[in-house]
């Protein structure tokens, strides 16, 4: 990976097409953060090696003291001609935090992304939509702009850690914190390589929340082609029973019938739907998954 | 001397000379759990304390402290031998946020009370006691 021929996707000049959020104040600011140092040197950064990030640049984060805002904004870059994500930049404030749980993603497909799953990965399923910007922070939804191909490695172990941090120190102290996450793609590669993660807290100038890391875009146990997305076993975990399995139908978004009395969910055509009384009946657009992970179990007739 | 600190769900302590998180509840249950005795912190701490009236402020908390008194670590790791400690109190986020720096206890200590809250910021904050065997 290190030696191919570095083409980060910075977007040094970016138009952004969500503003949600933001104040006129703040206008100046976000036009500002919209880029990001020339002086992050990817080549610079070591290969993976265990650990789900490492820090760059002495954990020092390149935003300019004209990008650091006291008014909460949100912007998302525009995809690349590839359909590439750029960078998200926030500064996160209790206003721009989320009151309700998150909805559907299931029907964003990032470049990059496969459904595929490993016996030993966590979930099973090797790839997430990842949020730049993490929905705990600022409430996105499915914004094709605010979702990478990302191993489960790196959502969790990697990106997760740093949107908790950002997340109770916003709630805890009601100030605001920088927070910027570029995709780097290494020439025409669908997948990212990791994403570079930027976070200052604004009102006390870096003294509660201060950190600068690239997260690595990799799974332990699997060996990724980035060109495309395809992946294998790379042998290195033992209890890798099943290898690689595409999945068909558990990913794909469909309609189900929710009974929220009973926490199951059907086909619609299942002949259990219409023996739900109505106050229990609701419809659920998304994946298998996503149904599962809101707390519903698959009927046992129609086995959605 | 007791010590209390405030671990991750990998035991992680600090990142980047910054505590992992905070949370309001947990402050005022430290309060409430040192009752007329003294405080130790460093400086870096006094945000989180300022109802508190016995802190006592130190570059070496762990140096100055007596007997039956605590301690409040935030950023260093320690060594979870030493004599001088009596007991450790572990406030847990139930959360994982990056670190750098980890507190590891020995299986010299075991867990005797545990107890758990909603905090301010975080769903559910466990309080865990630990004494010598």
């Amino acid at each position: 990976m290190r030696a191919l021929a570095m083409v980060i996707c910075l977007a040094l000049t970016m138009q952004f097409a969500s503003g949600c959020g933001t104040t006129e104040s703040a206008q100046s600011t976000q036009e500002n953060a919209t880029t990001i140092a020339e002086t992050f040197d990817f080549a610079a950064v070591p290969a993976y090696d265990g650990k789900a990030y490492v820090a760059v640049n002495d954990n020092v984060p390149f935003f300019t003291e004209e990008e650091l805002s006291s008014a909460s904004y949100e912007t998302y870059g525009e995809l690349d001609p590839l359909g590439r994500c750029t960078v998200c930049v926030a500064s996160v404030g209790q206003d721009l935090m989320p009151a309700e749980e998150r909805g559907n993603i299931g029907a964003v497909k990032p470049t990059g992304w496969h459904t595929v799953k490993y016996d030993f990965v966590d979930g099973k399923y090797l790839y997430n939509r990842c949020h730049l910007i993490g929905y705990q922070l600022t409430g996105e939804n499915a914004n094709e702009k605010n979702l990478i191909t990302g191993t489960r490695y790196l959502n969790i172990e990697g990106m997760l850690p740093f949107e908790n941090m950002v997340a109770d120190y916003v709630k805890e102290t009601d100030q605001h914190v920088m927070y910027r996450v570029t995709p780097v793609f290494e020439g025409d590669n669908l997948l990212a390589a990791g994403v570079l993660m930027e976070g200052k807290s604004v009102e006390d100038n870096g003294e509660g929340v201060l950190f600068c890391v690239f997260a690595y875009n990799v799974q332990p146990g699997v060996s990724i082609d980035y060109a495309t997305g395809e992946s294998s076993a790379d042998g290195t975990i033992v209890n890798d029973t099943s290898a690689q399995e595409e999945t068909s139908q558990s990913e794909e978004t469909q309609t189900y019938v929710l009974n929220t009395n009973t926490h199951k969910f059907h086909k619609p055509g299942c002949y259990s739907v219409e023996k739900i009384k109505p106050e229990n009946y609701a419809e659920f657009t998304g994946t298998r998954e996503e149904a599962i992970a809101y707390g519903y179990d698959p009927c046992k007739n129609c086995n959605p | 001397m007791y010590i209390i600190i405030c671990l991750d769900d990998n035991n992680g302590l600090a990142f980047n000379h910054r505590r992992q998180s905070q949370d309001r509840i947990v402050a005022e249950d430290i309060r409430k759990t040192v009752g007329e005795k003294k405080l130790w912190i460093t400086d870096y701490s006094r945000k989180l304390f300022q109802a508190v009236s016995n802190l006592e402020i130190s570059e070496n908390p762990k140096e100055e402290a007596k007997k039956g008194e605590y301690v409040f670590q935030e950023l260093e790791t320690l060594d979870t031998d030493d004599e001088q400690i009596e007991q450790f109190i572990i406030y847990r986020w139930n959360r994982v946020y990056p670190a750098d720096v980890s507190v590891e206890i020995g299986a010299e200590w075991k867990l005797t009370e545990t107890e758990e809250f909603p905090g301010f910021s975080h769903e559910k904050i466990t309080k865990e006691i630990y004494c010598r065997e």
